[in-house]
């Protein structure tokens, strides 16, 4: 699997940085609403996968009641992947993960969907994120501007 | 960087609030010129569209998440020559609070935007579009 990021990474000609060989590739991408960076995890004793990304979205204490409640509304319903918030840390990122076997791991094609599909959602929901985290606007304020999108048709 | 509609009225929108608080002081204006030459705009053309602004109506977008992408796309421009002065820090606060933004929102997308030059990210985009797959009705 590690070995296949890599070519992924490559092929799409992605700077890269390995934090840990053979387990962990940081990479980050420029997309409409700003820049996105992506960690893609393996533990291949377990074969699970991980795609973990992150906007640049600092959120202050305030708003981490309105912050909860968008990712609820958010979540609900996406095929693939789910928003993250640690009211810890304030930390927000968006996580796609699947299991995969060695002996009949998953194709380039597939694995190039998975982390489109990540990227494209955290891109998506960016700018009602940071209006969200920098204006008074409400979470279902915010969730209705992505979701009501003309740019976005739901499956 | 092409003129394109698009950046003609960003542009235009920027102008039209300068001039929103009565007045342009010079580092603004030489601020608009800058900016308007990165886009590729004449110099003329630009020191005209400042000249002739009390005829062009510039209005707010209604949502939020738009006005988000236009600032965005405003520090974006501002940020290419990787210098950002302090005029323009000034003039993209005064743009924040105009647009409803706490103006904490300018050093966060500056700092993620340089952190992402200071990576080597900055030539990754994206080259295809999964934005209609990712949610159920």
């Amino acid at each position: 699997m590690y070995n296949l990021i890599i070519a992924l990474l490559n092929a799409k000609k992605w700077h890269y940085q390995v934090e840990k060989e053979n387990s962990s590739v940081l990479f980050g991408v420029s997309a409409n609403y700003g820049n996105i960076d992506c960690y893609l995890n393996i533990d291949d004793e377990k074969g699970i996968f991980s795609c973990i990304s992150f906007c640049h979205c600092f959120v202050f204490t305030d708003k981490y009641t309105e912050i909860t409640e968008f990712i609820t509304r958010a979540n609900f319903g996406l095929i693939s992947g789910n928003f993250e918030f640690d009211l810890d840390s304030g930390i927000l990122r968006f996580k796609t993960t699947f299991y995969y076997d060695k002996k009949n791991e998953v194709s380039m094609k597939l694995l190039e969907k998975y982390i489109y599909t990540n990227l494209y959602t955290i891109d998506t929901y960016t700018p009602a994120l940071m209006s969200l985290a920098y204006t008074d606007i409400t979470a279902l304020e915010a969730v209705a501007e992505v979701e009501n999108n003309v740019r976005l048709y739901l499956n | 960087m092409t003129k394109n509609p698009e950046n003609k009225n960003h542009l235009r929108n920027l102008i039209s609030l300068m001039h929103a608080d009565g007045k342009i002081v010079d580092e603004e204006k030489s601020f608009i010129i800058q900016l308007g030459k990165k886009m590729g705009f004449e110099q003329s053309v630009i020191e005209h569209w400042i000249a002739e602004n009390k005829h062009y109506q510039y209005s707010i977008p209604d949502s939020i998440t738009r006005r988000y992408a236009e600032l965005y796309e405003m520090i974006g421009l501002i940020s290419i020559d990787g210098n950002i002065h302090k005029s323009e820090l000034k003039l993209l606060h005064k743009i924040a609070g105009r647009f409803g933004f706490r103006k904490e929102i300018i050093n966060a997308i500056i700092k993620g935007i340089q952190d992402f030059i200071l990576k080597g990210f900055s030539q990754n985009t994206l080259d295809k579009d999964y934005s209609t797959m990712f949610k159920t009705v």
